[in-house]
């Protein structure tokens, strides 16, 4: 039988200005199940609090119900006082008669009332809440890093910087991303590979870090803490353990003439291949599209390893017994993890997604990161900003905001964020090289809200001269061997005619494809335009709605990179924080099931939008497995009851917030007009549906199922 | 009719409504007393079942409310929500429950004012519709002749 | 009938051939009934049984509700002589993981219209033993004949009334409900080992054949097939008191076709539209 104590607050005048608190205290000593009821003026201070301790123990107390504040406030403060005393802290709940009574109404008899109803409500729940235990789960200490860009690269050296193991995985031969290919950053003009490049080499070097290159997370299972990835590690041609990197075997390539990667297809590169000078590892990889041996072996249908053909690489390879190794072949490798973080990056809107500005059409209309490149001292025209089409200097440059960004009929109805400062900076940076030149910038609103950022954009204009033109371009066409393009200003009200050698499309920034699908499979929700979801936009930015799992730099949104490094090293701490402990402790209102009655009917795993629920093999003593049934895993469920409301017999619950605590708070609420408790036989009953103890006690009569049968004994037992 | 008083019963998501009312009491805002919160941790959670129920126990109403889509401190829980109610609205109409005897909605932490005018209309609503007799006169012992409105 | 004579030297054979070939070791079909005009279900489980089948109209019991049964699911695999309807319904039971699609073979039976139940219809038998993925292409065009205007008729006819007189309508109908659970037991989709409606401690539904326990009955259980149920208008003939059930359970595919554009029983591998959803699903009715 319980024995609930009741504690009444008046909150000073807050509530007891309302609401007769000891009126409520009255009414609840009346209640079923209730041993004992006080009302005082403060429950939170600490007389209150040492109040409902001493009742604890000397009414023997079974449950509490604190009337007073939201739980919003003080459950904390009251289940944890409820802990001191001994009793389990969820045994303790909070009707909330301030903020949903006294503060809302204004009629004393009716805020009493309504304040009875809701105390009566969760001493209904009460009787049927349970000791519950936090859940305990162990802890791999080990992070995996997906994406080598500067974000993946501050998170992970920033982790192992700690003191914790962490794997960094990169699609690409090398880490480094779009942050290697720029020429210089913006507002202070630094060469982006000079302050990038000693931070790849630590990240090479870091005796914590194990890097991962040409690699893909393939499948991820588990919970926070204890994570299995599977990695699958694409064939690279090359062994990494023998290779130097001495470039016998690129300098031999005979394919020569192979767009590269990294030029934004404006360099060229060989089949075997580094990146750039200064990858990490600085050693190549072959490109078994373009590399004839590949291709021989493709077209006759044979093993690579059986064809004669070409070989030159292998040939001038220095190394004994070879680093080139045709054999090579694609691994999976399973790595047990604690923490993911997810540093996927951005890519630039496609050119065909921009047929307008004769992106891809026309060789001068390039992208953003193609004038990086242009612009960057390492690159194809080593730093002059030449015509891709026939190399002539560049006297006169267009720079067009916007392209694709805030347009929702390209997908992208957001702001790219990067592009208002980076134009500023292509602008400046070709006035730099070029002091006769003339740069015009096409704008729609100049959003340069952040550190000297304003200040930088109006030293381009100011100090180096660029033409903003506020208005858009319509379209951009051939004439002469020069782009024309048409648009207008909207500050004089008048169409513009331009006549240019080069145009740059500040493209929006959009995701990393395949991105959707790893964060399905990490259970990481995306938007409409595919970043990825933090669990909360202002109080947990690098948190996601999966425990365990983090987010860093551009897979979330556009962001710059000060920005990037930031977060990067926001969602290390919060690694760092998780990793520091051996087990971590969870709520332990999370869901069960019911295995006598789970049918298997699947409807609660498809539904879990965590991905907390898998399937459990029943079987005999011989191993013969007699059927299937959902299996909640403790350690990832967050408790939201979802699969509890699908599944239609009933074979799973929700700790906290069970079936039996929720009829018991609808059938309190039953027939307002008849609120006060009866007595009849000793057993209390209200309502209109008769007395509760006596139907259950009769209906379990009737009910032949064991777990109805089980449960009935345990609640009276 | 004019001293009817309505019941009202309504299940709320922790996260966002029922922080939406606690945002109600903290700016002192006035609404009518007819209604009790029955506290989930999201809307996903929240049964048909429920709501029949309410009925049973005498409720001339039952409001349902959460996280606006995309808010939802599960992410998704709501989402499959809107399925439900979707269909069990529908349901409920199509039996003959006036549509205002239920009232989904979405009601963030933020919205305090929705929260109180939509708990003052819904009960100005339910007290123009009068008590839900028909479903409490449904006899609830065997035998017993109908007497439906 | 010659040609249906043909037919059904067709349909016995099917079912003597797999089982002699051992392809299966269970055939479900029908046997004559005790009463002309009935059909019982027959379990071949010899090739002789296999003489004793027989089809027509009357054959209306969805044989598929047996397929979950622990004595059916104790053979490797089972064959089913499957109407259209029978075969919806074991899709039903695929998506929820009640049936492995491997171990069940169809006798499908084609008729010209979706549910082939009149007296003379015109019924074929497929050529050979079917798997569920053999047989769903040659089934796909009866989807067009699912959302017809007819087969919502009744459906309409209620829509057309007041709220008031719906009530009324449903408060007779539901008041004649004797708990009976006729209805729940010809269900190929009623799988549940323990349905809610048994279940107490909490109990949500009154077990007694009260109005309050009869409407809340009756409504659970639409909601619970809804977007479930492949429309086989099994559980309405089974009802000994002729409570129009398939009002219920048409209006809720009418709303789930409309809503979340899905009719239940034509895809083994999609998720059924109460366990999934979409971001931009329709929602004027929250406020």
């Amino acid at each position: 039988m319980s024995r609930i104590g009741v504690f009444v607050c008046w909150c000073g005048e807050n509530i007891g200005r309302t609401v007769d608190c000891p009126a409520v205290a009255e009414a609840a000593r009346r209640m079923p199940g209730v041993a004992h009821a006080v009302d005082y003026k403060y429950m939170c201070s600490d007389p209150g609090q040492q109040m409902i301790i001493q009742a604890i123990a000397e009414h023997r107390l079974t449950g509490l119900v604190v009337a007073s504040c939201s739980p919003r406030m003080h459950e904390p403060t009251f289940r944890k006082a409820a802990a001191r005393a001994g009793l389990n802290p969820y045994l303790c709940e909070m009707a909330n008669i301030r903020e949903h009574c006294s503060w809302v109404h204004e009629d004393r008899a009716v805020a009493t009332a309504k304040a009875i109803e809701l105390l009566r409500v969760m001493v209904e729940k009460v009787r049927h809440n349970e000791a519950l235990k936090a859940v305990s789960v162990p802890i791999t200490d080990r992070a995996l890093v997906i994406g080598g860009g500067i974000a993946g690269i501050q998170a992970a050296l920033d982790i192992a910087d700690a003191g914790h193991d962490v794997i960094l995985v990169e699609r690409a031969p090398s880490i480094g991303g779009h942050m290697s290919q720029l020429s210089e950053t913006f507002p202070t003009l630094d060469c982006s590979q000079c302050i990038l490049t000693p931070k790849m080499v630590e990240v090479a070097q870091h005796p914590r870090i194990r890097l991962l290159t040409c690699a893909e997370v393939e499948a991820v299972s588990g919970y926070v803490g204890n994570f299995e990835v599977t990695v699958r590690r694409k064939a690279r041609y090359v062994r990494l353990d023998r290779c130097t990197g001495c470039g016998a075997c690129w300098n031999e390539c005979p394919v020569k003439k192979i767009p590269s990667e990294f030029d934004e297809g404006l360099g060229l590169r060989t089949a075997v291949y580094v990146p750039f000078p200064q990858a990490v590892p600085n050693k190549p990889m072959i490109d078994t599209e373009n590399c004839l041996r590949h291709k021989d072996a493709r077209r006759k249908g044979i093993p690579v390893t059986e064809s004669k053909v070409c070989g030159k690489c292998e040939a001038a390879c220095p190394i004994p017994g070879k680093a080139i190794n045709f054999a090579d072949a694609d691994e999976l490798e399973t790595v047990q993890v604690g923490a993911i973080v997810v540093a996927t990056g951005f890519q630039t809107l496609p050119a065909a997604a921009i047929p307008e500005y004769g992106a891809g059409r026309f060789k001068d209309v390039v992208t953003g990161l193609q004038f990086e490149r242009l612009a960057s001292a390492s690159g194809p025209t080593s730093g002059e900003i030449r015509r891709p089409s026939d190399g002539r200097p560049v006297e006169r440059l267009a720079v067009i905001a916007c392209v694709g960004s805030r347009d929702p009929a390209k997908g992208c109805a957001y702001c790219s964020k990067i592009c208002c400062m980076y134009i500023a900076k292509h602008a400046m940076l070709f006035r730099h090289k070029n002091h006769h030149g003339a740069a015009h910038v096409f704008y729609m609103d100049i959003r340069a809200g952040g550190k000297d950022y304003d200040e930088f954009v109006r030293r381009a204009i100011e100090e180096d001269g660029v033409d903003y033109l506020r208005g858009r371009v319509s379209r951009i066409f051939e004439r002469g061997g020069k782009l024309v393009l048409f648009g207008s200003d909207t500050l004089v009200g008048e169409k513009v005619e331009l006549e240019v050698d080069m145009v740059v499309l500040a493209s929006a920034m959009v995701p990393q494809p395949g991105v959707q699908a790893l964060a399905q499979k990490l259970g990481v929700a995306y938007d409409q335009s595919g970043w990825l979801t933090e669990a909360h936009p202002k109080l947990r930015p690098v948190e996601t709605a999966a425990a365990g799992v983090f987010l860093a730099g551009t897979c979330q949104g556009p962001r710059d990179i000060p920005e990037t490094v930031a977060q990067a090293g926001g969602a290390a701490s919060k690694v760092i924080g998780l990793l520091s402990r051996d087990t971590l402790d969870r709520e332990p209102i999370i869901a069960r099931v019911d295995e006598r009655v789970c049918d298997y009917c699947t409807a609660c795993i498809k539904t879990c939008p965590v991905k907390a629920i898998g399937t459990k093999e029943l079987k005999n003593r011989q191993g013969v497995l007699l059927r299937r049934v959902a299996e909640v895993n403790a350690g990832l469920c967050i408790g939201c009851g979802t699969c509890v409301a699908a599944c239609r017999p009933k074979a799973i619950d929700l700790a906290g917030f069970t079936d039996a605590q929720l009829f018991a708070e609808v059938r309190a609420l039953g027939d307002f007009n008849d609120i006060e408790g009866r007595e009849c036989d000793g057993v209390p009953h209200f309502g209109p549906a008769g007395c509760i103890a006596g139907q259950s006690v009769k209906s379990g009569g009737l009910d032949s199922h064991p777990t109805d049968a089980g449960m009935e004994r345990e609640k009276h037992g | 009719m004019a001293d009817f008083e309505p019941n009202i019963t309504a299940f709320v998501c922790t996260w966002c409504t029922y922080a939406g009312a606690d945002l109600a009491g903290t700016s002192r805002m006035k609404y009518p007393a007819n209604v009790r919160l029955i506290r989930v941790p999201c809307t996903g959670r929240i049964d048909a079942l429920f709501i029949l129920k309410a009925f049973e126990n005498g409720a001339d109403a039952v409001l349902v409310s959460g996280c606006h889509p995309g808010d939802c401190h599960y992410t998704s829980g709501n989402l499959h929500a809107r399925r439900r109610w979707t269909v069990f609205s529908e349901l409920l109409d199509f039996v003959g429950i006036d549509s205002g005897r239920v009232t989904f909605s979405w009601i963030s932490a933020a919205e305090g004012r929705k929260f109180a005018d939509l708990i003052t209309e819904v009960t100005a609503k339910v007290r123009a519709l009068g008590p839900f007799d028909s479903y409490r006169k449904m006899s609830a012992a065997a035998g017993e002749q109908s007497n439906a409105r | 009938m010659p040609a249906e004579g043909r037919q059904l030297e067709k349909l016995r054979h099917l079912a003597r051939h797999a089982l002699e070939s051992g392809a299966v070791s269970l055939v479900i079909g029908f046997a004559e009934g005790t009463v002309p005009g009935r059909a019982a279900p027959l379990f071949c489980t010899a090739p002789a049984d296999a003489d004793r089948l027989i089809f027509d109209g009357y054959c209306t019991l969805n044989l598929a509700n047996y397929l979950t049964r622990p004595e059916v699911r104790a053979h490797q695999t089972v064959a089913l002589v499957a109407r259209h309807a029978v075969a919806k319904a074991v899709v039903g039971l695929v998506q929820e993981s009640q049936v492995d699609p491997t171990r069940v073979r169809l006798i499908a039976i084609h008729c010209p219209d979706l549910d082939g139940l009149q007296q003379d219809v015109a019924w074929t038998v497929a050529d050979g033993l079917q798997t569920l993925d053999e047989f769903l292409p040659t089934a796909a065009h009866l989807h067009d004949q699912e959302l017809t205007p007819e087969r919502f008729a009744a459906v309409a006819q209620v829509e057309s009334k007041s709220s008031h007189d719906r009530w009324d309508h449903f408060a007779r109908e539901f008041d004649k409900c004797i708990k009976c659970y006729a209805c729940r037991n010809v269900c190929p989709l009623c799988y549940c080992e323990r349905c809610i409606a048994d279940k107490n401690q909490p109990q949500w539904i009154d077990t007694s054949s009260t109005q309050r326990g009869n409407f809340a009955w009756n409504i659970v259980r639409a909601f619970h097939l809804a977007g479930r149920c492949i429309d086989c208008g099994a559980c309405e003939r089974a009802c000994p008191m002729d409570l129009p059930l398939m009002e219920l359970n048409r209006k809720m595919k009418k709303v789930v076709a409309e809503r979340f554009g899905y009719v239940a029983g034509y895809d083994p591998k999609a998720d059924l539209p109460l366990v999934t959803f979409k971001k931009d699903d329709p929602e004027e009715f929250i406020k």
